[in-house]
């Protein structure tokens, strides 16, 4: 702060004649590649990290359910549940093939028909208003 | 980038003398680009990029309990005087590398910011994290060891 200029405009002319060395050839290229390298791997690190907070969810919730719930309870409620599920799927399945592609197919068709013609009668009747 | 990686590169290598400069200033870029979200646009890029590398070199530093080592470096040629005149200004460019490496931490860094990177102090202050005030007094202390260190060897 007390020097003189000129004497801080010679230590700047001596310390800038000072050799330092030049970026390589590789610089851009290798700074590139490690950037990417980063980036890859800080991807990997947020999915390691979320699969596992989902299995630290799971197995919270799994504790909690088996404190709350009794074990024996809860898979006889998963298996009725199964079981009702089995019995519906059954049911459709047997309805649709008893039923003949014919009858599916006309029903179809009347229900569409009918649903344009009461599509139909609703605008013109709105076109009707209007006037 | 291409603006910036020369007097990264210088920074670090003034802090470490060794080859791990050239890869700690890539680093340094290659942090800057993953955290870009921290980068105030407000503010400029130099002292931001300068503030990555002082940490990173300080950083190595510690972890290797290394200090800044004397490597001899050519004298830059668009400097060096007459034939004969050449002897001493190496000389002094000797006694002045040395007694930059001796230089403590701050004033060394507030010194290569300011002469040789002709960084403004606001900017120095933000790239060392400390206040304008300091960075002038580790300035002073700095080229005034740097001076004594010269006394006896003319200035050219």
């Amino acid at each position: 702060m007390s020097q003189r200029p000129d004497e801080n405009g010679q230590l700047t002319s001596l310390l800038q004649a000072l050799a330092a060395p030049e970026p390589s050839e590789e610089f851009l290229t290798g700074a590139r590649r490690r950037y990417l390298e980063a980036i890859a791997s800080r991807e990997r690190r947020a999915v390691f990290t979320g699969l596992a907070a989902a299995v630290v969810g799971l197995v919270v919730i799994a504790t909690l359910l088996a404190t709350t719930v009794e074990p024996a309870a809860l898979v006889a409620w998963l298996a009725e549940a199964m079981a009702d599920l089995a019995r519906w799927t059954t049911g459709v399945a047997v309805v649709f093939a008893l039923v003949p592609l014919t009858i599916w197919t006309s029903a179809a068709l009347g229900s569409t028909a009918a649903v344009l013609s009461l599509a139909l009668i609703a605008r013109a009747r709105s076109l009707a208003l209007v006037k | 980038m291409l603006r910036f990686q020369r007097p990264v590169l210088r920074f670090c290598w003034r802090l470490l003398r060794s080859t791990d400069a050239e890869d700690l200033a890539q680093d340094t870029f290659v942090r800057a680009f993953v955290h870009f979200e921290r980068f105030d646009p407000e503010r400029p890029v130099l002292p931001w990029l300068i503030a990555i590398a002082r940490r990173l070199c300080l950083d190595l530093l510690r972890r290797r309990k290394m200090t800044a080592r004397i490597e001899a470096m050519p004298v830059s040629a668009q400097l060096a005087p007459s034939p004969e005149g050449e002897a001493s200004f190496r000389e002094q460019l000797a006694r002045l590398d040395r007694a930059l490496a001796d230089l403590d931490e701050g004033p060394r860094e507030a010194i290569i910011l300011f002469h040789i990177e002709e960084m403004s102090y606001r900017d120095i202050a933000a790239a060392l994290e400390v206040p304008m005030g300091t960075v002038m007094t580790w300035l002073h202390r700095g080229r005034a060891q740097l001076k004594k260190a010269l006394e006896g060897a003319p200035i050219t």
